[in-house]
C-alpha cells in the first residue's frame, strides 16, 4: 500500500521527555505560558535515538526495565507523541501491546470487532469481508453475539489477538511475548506472527527473552537509559548486552552510550522481582548446535541447554523441554520437576540445565522445540518460547508412527504355553546376587556364572570393557545371557550411549528382562529376543544339560536334547552400525554371527570386538577356526589376547598355527563315545584330543579384536585402567 | 487540521459505529426501547404545559393563544435546548471518561464531539418528528417554510462542534468544568427563549437575550415550523458565520492541547 522505497521506521534525533505534573491543570498553564515558567518535572524515557528500520525487516529491542523500550514502542504506534525529533512511519501498524483496550464491555464481540477495526483503519466493507475470518480464527464462535462483559479474558484476548492481526498491518508491534492466550491458541497466535513475519511483514519486537530475541530478529537495539548503545547483529548485540548484564550492569568503554547519561544509574536488578526468564537456549544435534536439526530415528543424541535468570529470592525455577508434531501435538515433555532434577542456581539467581535425549527415537515427521521456565510448581510459567527449532526426522522405513518405544519381540510356532511369554516378575528360584562392583542381577537356581559364589564373571574381560567403553559409545553383546555384560555396559556407556543385547533362549531372556528392566526404561538397553546367524530365518536352540551359558545354535555332543524352535536373523537387518564394542561369545557359533554383521562391521571404524574363542565348538558347529581368523584378519582387525598381565598382539602370534594343527581332528568320531558324558567329562576329552593333535592353547579364552588404527588408542586405554 | 476536524470523512465508519452505539447504549436493556425518546419529551411537555398554563397562567406573548399553541411553542424550544444541554453536559467527560482511547490505541479523538452531535441530532429528529406532527394535527397542516429547518439545524451544528471541542479539552485539565456546564445548562434554560417568546421580555433586556447562542436558534426554530415565516437570511448566515468561528476556535484549541492529554490522563 506503501510506495518501496521508504523504510518502514525512520526515526531522527527522537527524544521523548515525560512531564510530571502535580495536577492536570497545571499542565494547562505550562501550555498557556510557553514555556516562560516552569510547573513540571521531567524524565527523559528517550533521548536523540536514530534508527532505520527497512520493510520486512524483524527489529528487536532489547534493554533493562526503565531503559526506553516501551515508550519507543508507544511512540512508533501513535500512542504516545515523541518530544523532540520525528519518527515517520510508513504503513499500517497494528500493535499487539494493550489488546482488548479498545474494547466496550457493554458491546457485543460483533460491534467490537467492527470498532476496533474501524479504529485500525478499515472500512465497513473490508471488516465485513473479513468478519468470519477474525471470528472463526478466535474461536469465540456463537459467544460473538453477546456483550464482551461476559467473556472469559481467555476469549477477550482472543478475539483482540485476531482482530489486530487481521488487519494485514503493513507493521506489527509485539511486545515480550511472541504468542497470547493459551493451550492451543498461543500456538496458532504463534504461527500466525510466523506467517506475517514470513510474509514480509515489519515487525518491531521487544523482549527479555533473550534468545528469543537472537532466534526472532534481523537487526537488534539496544537501550539503557533511553539512549542507543548498540544496533546490529543479534548475536553480537545479546552477546554484549550479556556481558554487560553479568558485569552488573555498568557500561564498559566499548558499549556506551553516545553520550554519557546525566541521571544517576539505576542498581543492577537484571530480573524484575518474582521473575523469571530465559538468557540463551540451544539446542544441538550430536554437538552440532542450529536452529534446522536434521536427525534420523535412533542415531542422534539432541541436546537443549537453558540459561536463565531469576529472582534469588524465589524458590528455583523448574524448567520444561516439549516436542511437538506439527502445531498441536505434544509428542513428550520433559519437566525437571517431574524428573526429581532440582535446578541449581547462583547467588544472583542465574542457572543452566541440559536436557539430553540420547538416541532420539524420533519417527520421520518435522517436530518442534519448547522450552518453559516455570515457578517451583510447574503451574505459573515465567517464560516461554514455542519452536525455538524444529527437527526435521527423515526415516527411510515407510511404517507409519511418531516415535520407537523400546520393545522386543518374540515369536514361537503354535501356541506351546512354555514358550508363550517372557515372565514378567522373577521366577521362582531366582534370586538377587550383588556383585563386586555394585551391581545387583537376577539369576536363577543354577547360576551357571557363578555370580553368587564370586561375585564377578570374567575379571580380565570385564576390566578390559570397563577401561574400552566411554560415555554415549553404542554396544552389541551378542549372547547376553541373563545381562551381565549388558548392565556392565550400560552403565558404562551411560543415558547417551545405548547397548543392544542379543539371546535367544527364553529362560535366559527372562533373567535378562528383569535385569535390564530400568535401563531400558530409560531408553539405555534394547533387547533381541533372536539369534544371530549368516541368514535370517528359524534357528533350532539345543539345551545344554547343565549350563545354561552353553546352550548352542547347533547339535552338540553337550546339547543332544530336541531344541527349541527361535528366530533366527543376519545381524545386519538390526542396522546398528556404526558400533564401538561387540560383545560375542555363542559357544562356537560366532563365526556365522559375524558373517551375518559384515556390512555392520566395515561401518564401524572404531569398533572392538571382544570374542570368545573355542576352535573345537568352532568345529563341531561347522566352521574351521583358521579359516575364520584369516576371514577375520581380512575384515581389518588385529587379534589381542589376554598374557595374564595385559592385552597384546604377541599373545596371540602362534594362533593360526595352532588353530591349523586342528584340521585333522575327526570331530564326529571324538564326540561320538562322550554323548552321555558330563560336561567337565566332555571339556577333559575335548582337551585331551586337542592336545593329542598338538594343539597347546586353551580350548576355551577370549580375544579382542581391534583396527590396526585404533591399536594406539587401545593402549592408552590399558595404560590409564 | 481543518479537513480532519470539519470533514472527517476517513472517519465516516468510526464516527457512524459510536454514534450508532451512543444511541443504542441509552436505551439498550430497557423496556421501551427507542420509545423513551418521544415519552420524555412528551412527559415534559406535559408538565410544563400544565405548570405554565395551569397554575401561573401564563400566556405566549401578545396573542392569546390556546394551550395547545402554548405546548407547541414550548415543545419547540425545547428541542433545540435539549440538543445543547446533551451536548454542553456530556463535552467535559468526552474525553477524559476514555483513558483507553487516549493512551492505548491511535484514536482520532477529534471525532468525539462529532459522535455525540450526531447521537444528540438523532434525538432531535425524532422530537421534531413529534412536533410536525402534532402541529399538523392541531392546525390542519405544516407550513411550507418547514423546508427551510435543515438550514436552521446547520447553522446550529458548527456551534454545539465548537463548544464540543473546547470543553472537551479543557475537561481533561481543568475537572471543575464539569459542574460549571451542569450549572450553565440550568441557568440557559430560563435565560434562553423556552419558556416564553423573546418578544414578551421588555426592549432594553431583548439585545442581551441575542448574546445567547441559543436565542436565534429557537426563534428561528419557531418561525419556520410554527410561524410559517421564512428565516431571517441575513441573521441566519451572520449565525452560521459566528457559529463557524467559534468551531474553528474550538478545534484549534482541541489540537493546540491534545498533545497534553496523555501527560494528565
Amino acid at each position: 500500500m506503501s510506495s518501496s522505497g521508504l523504510p518502514a521506521i525512520r526515526a531522527e534525533a527522537l527524544s521523548k521527555c515525560y512531564l510530571l505534573y502535580d495536577r492536570p491543570q497545571d499542565r494547562l498553564k505550562q501550555m498557556l505560558w510557553r514555556g516562560r515558567r516552569r510547573y513540571y518535572r521531567e524524565f527523559w524515557a528517550l533521548r536523540e535515538m536514530g534508527f532505520e528500520v527497512p520493510r520486512g525487516e524483524v527489529f528487536g529491542v532489547i534493554g533493562r526495565n526503565g531503559a526506553g523500550k516501551s515508550t519507543l514502542l508507544q511512540i512508533v504506534c501513535g500512542t504516545l507523541a515523541p518530544s523532540s525529533g520525528t519518527l515517520a512511519v510508513h504503513g499500517r501498524v497494528a500493535a499487539l501491546l494493550e489488546l482488548g483496550a479498545g474494547f466496550n464491555p457493554e458491546f457485543s464481540g460483533r460491534e467490537n470487532v467492527f470498532l476496533a477495526a474501524s479504529i485500525l483503519g478499515l472500512s465497513t466493507a473490508e471488516i465485513e469481508a473479513r468478519f468470519g475470518q477474525i471470528v472463526d480464527f478466535s474461536g469465540i464462535g456463537d459467544f460473538i453475539e453477546q456483550p464482551v462483559k461476559t467473556y472469559s479474558s481467555g476469549m477477550y484476548v482472543r478475539l483482540a489477538f485476531s482482530v489486530a492481526t487481521s488487519v494485514d498491518p503493513d507493521i506489527l508491534v509485539v511486545d515480550e511475548a511472541l504468542a497470547v492466550g493459551d493451550g492451543e491458541f498461543a500456538r496458532k497466535s504463534f504461527d500466525r506472527i510466523m506467517t506475517m513475519k514470513h510474509q514480509g511483514t515489519t515487525i518491531l519486537f521487544c523482549s527479555h527473552s533473550l534468545y528469543q530475541v537472537e532466534a526472532f530478529c534481523d537487526r537488534v537495539l539496544w537501550l539503557e537509559q533511553g539512549r542507543l548503545v548498540m544496533l546490529g547483529a543479534p548475536q553480537e548485540v545479546v552477546r554484549r548486552y550479556t556481558a554487560f548484564l553479568l558485569g552488573g550492569g555498568a557500561l564498559t568503554n566499548e558499549a556506551k552510550p553516545a553520550t554519557a547519561a546525566a541521571s544517576p544509574s539505576t542498581p543492577p536488578a537484571t530480573t524484575p522481582a518474582g521473575h523469571a526468564h530465559f538468557t540463551r537456549v540451544e539446542v544441538a544435534l550430536d554437538g552440532k548446535q542450529g536452529r534446522h536439526l536434521l536427525a534420523s530415528p535412533g542415531e542422534n543424541t539432541l541436546t537443549v541447554n537453558l540459561q536463565f535468570e531469576s529472582d534469588p529470592s524465589l524458590p528455583p525455577p523448574v524448567v520444561g523441554v516439549t516436542l511437538d508434531y506439527g502445531s498441536l501435538l505434544a509428542v513428550t515433555c520433559a519437566v525437571s520437576r517431574t524428573d526429581g532434577i532440582t535446578i541449581e542456581r547462583d547467588a544472583l539467581g542465574r542457572g543452566e540445565a541440559t536436557l539430553t535425549y540420547p538416541r532420539l527415537a524420533l519417527r520421520k515427521g518435522e517436530y518442534l522445540v519448547g522450552v518453559y521456565l516455570g515457578c517451583e510448581n510447574a503451574l505459573h510459567i515465567y517464560d516461554s518460547a514455542l519452536g525455538v527449532a524444529t527437527l526435521a526426522v527423515k526415516d527411510s522405513l515407510p511404517e507409519p508412527g511418531f516415535v520407537n518405544l523400546p520393545h522386543s519381540w518374540r515369536s514361537s510356532p503354535g501356541h506351546a504355553p512354555t514358550q508363550a511369554a517372557v515372565p514378567a516378575t522373577a521366577t521362582a528360584g531366582w534370586r538377587r546376587v550383588d556383585l563386586a562392583d555394585g551391581r545387583t542381577l537376577w539369576v536363577d537356581a543354577a547360576d551357571s556364572l557363578g555370580l553368587a559364589a564370586n561375585g564377578i564373571f570374567e575379571p580380565a574381560e570385564s576390566a578390559l570393557c570397563v577401561s574400552l567403553l566411554r560415555p554415549g559409545d553404542r554396544v552389541l553383546d551378542i549372547g547376553a545371557n541373563l545381562g551381565y555384560y549388558t548392565t556392565l555396559f550400560a552403565e558404562r556407556v551411560g543415558p547417551t550411549g545405548r547397548v543392544d543385547a542379543i539371546e535367544p533362549d527364553p529362560d535366559n531372556f527372562g533373567l535378562l528382562d528383569a535385569n535390564t528392566r530400568e535401563l531400558r526404561t530409560q531408553g539405555r538397553v534394547r533387547l533381541h529376543a533372536l539369534a544371530l546367524s549368516d541368514r535370517s530365518g528359524g534357528a533350532r536352540l539345543f539345551h545344554s544339560k547343565d549350563n545354561a551359558g552353553m546352550h548352542r545354535l547347533y547339535a552338540s555332543v553337550c546339547c543332544d536334547g530336541p531344541g527349541i524352535e527361535v528366530p533366527a536373523r543376519r545381524g545386519d537387518e538390526l542396522a546398528l552400525a556404526p558400533l564401538d564394542l561387540l560383545k560375542i561369545d555363542i559357544e562356537g557359533f560366532e563365526p556365522h554371527a559375524l558373517r551375518g554383521l559384515t556390512a555392520t562391521l566395515a561401518q564401524s571404524p572404531r569398533l572392538k570386538i571382544l570374542c570368545e574363542y573355542s576352535p573345537l565348538a568352532m568345529l563341531e558347529a561347522g566352521s574351521d577356526p583358521r579359516l575364520w581368523l584369516q576371514w577375520m584378519k581380512a575384515q581389518g582387525f588385529r587379534i589381542l589376547g589376554f598374557d595374564g598381565s595385559g592385552w597384546t598382539e604377541a599373545a596371540c602370534a602362534d594362533l593360526e598355527q595352532q588353530a591349523g594343527q586342528l584340521a585333522s581332528i575327526d570331530i564326529a568320531g571324538l564326540t561320538a563315545p562322550l554323548r552321555h558324558a558330563d560336561n567337565t567329562a566332555i571339556s577333559t576329552a575335548a582337551a585331551a584330543a586337542a592336545a593329542a593333535h598338538g594343539y597347546t592353547r586353551p580350548i576355551v579364552e577370549n580375544f579382542l579384536f581391534v583396527r590396526a588404527g585404533n591399536l594406539a588408542e587401545i593402549s592408552r586405554c590399558f595404560s590409564d585402567a | 487540521m481543518n479537513h480532519a476536524y470539519f470533514l472527517p470523512w476517513r472517519q465516516r465508519t468510526l464516527i457512524w459505529q459510536f454514534a450508532r452505539r451512543e444511541v443504542l447504549a441509552r436505551y439498550r436493556g430497557t423496556l421501551l426501547g427507542l420509545g423513551w425518546s418521544f415519552l420524555t419529551p412528551l412527559l415534559l411537555l406535559a408538565v410544563y404545559t400544565f405548570v405554565f398554563r395551569v397554575v401561573f397562567k401564563a400566556r405566549w406573548g401578545a396573542q392569546g393563544a390556546d394551550d395547545f399553541e402554548f405546548a407547541l411553542q414550548v415543545y419547540a424550544g425545547l428541542l433545540v435546548f435539549s440538543l445543547f444541554a446533551e451536548v454542553i453536559s456530556r463535552a467535559p467527560r468526552l474525553v477524559l471518561d476514555q483513558p483507553n482511547l487516549v493512551k492505548k490505541v491511535v484514536f482520532p479523538l477529534e471525532i468525539l464531539p462529532w459522535i455525540i452531535v450526531l447521537a444528540g441530532l438523532f434525538h432531535l429528529a425524532l422530537n421534531l418528528l413529534v412536533l410536525l406532527v402534532a402541529a399538523a394535527i392541531t392546525r390542519g397542516g405544516l407550513p411550507l417554510s418547514v423546508v427551510a429547518l435543515p438550514l436552521v439545524l446547520a447553522s446550529f451544528v458548527p456551534l454545539l462542534l465548537g463548544l464540543g471541542w473546547f470543553l472537551a479539552a479543557l475537561g481533561v485539565f481543568i475537572r471543575d468544568v464539569g459542574q460549571i456546564a451542569s450549572l450553565a445548562i440550568s441557568l440557559l434554560m430560563f435565560l434562553s427563549p423556552v419558556f416564553y417568546p423573546i418578544s414578551s421580555l421588555p426592549d432594553r433586556w431583548q439585545p442581551w437575550l441575542q448574546v445567547n447562542p441559543l436565542t436565534p436558534a429557537i426563534e428561528q426554530l419557531r418561525r419556520v415550523v410554527l410561524d410559517g415565516q421564512w428565516p431571517e437570511w441575513p441573521q441566519l448566515a451572520l449565525q452560521l458565520v459566528l457559529a463557524s468561528v467559534l468551531a474553528w476556535a474550538g478545534a484549534r484549541w482541541f489540537a493546540a492541547t491534545r498533545k497534553g492529554f496523555a501527560d494528565v490522563i
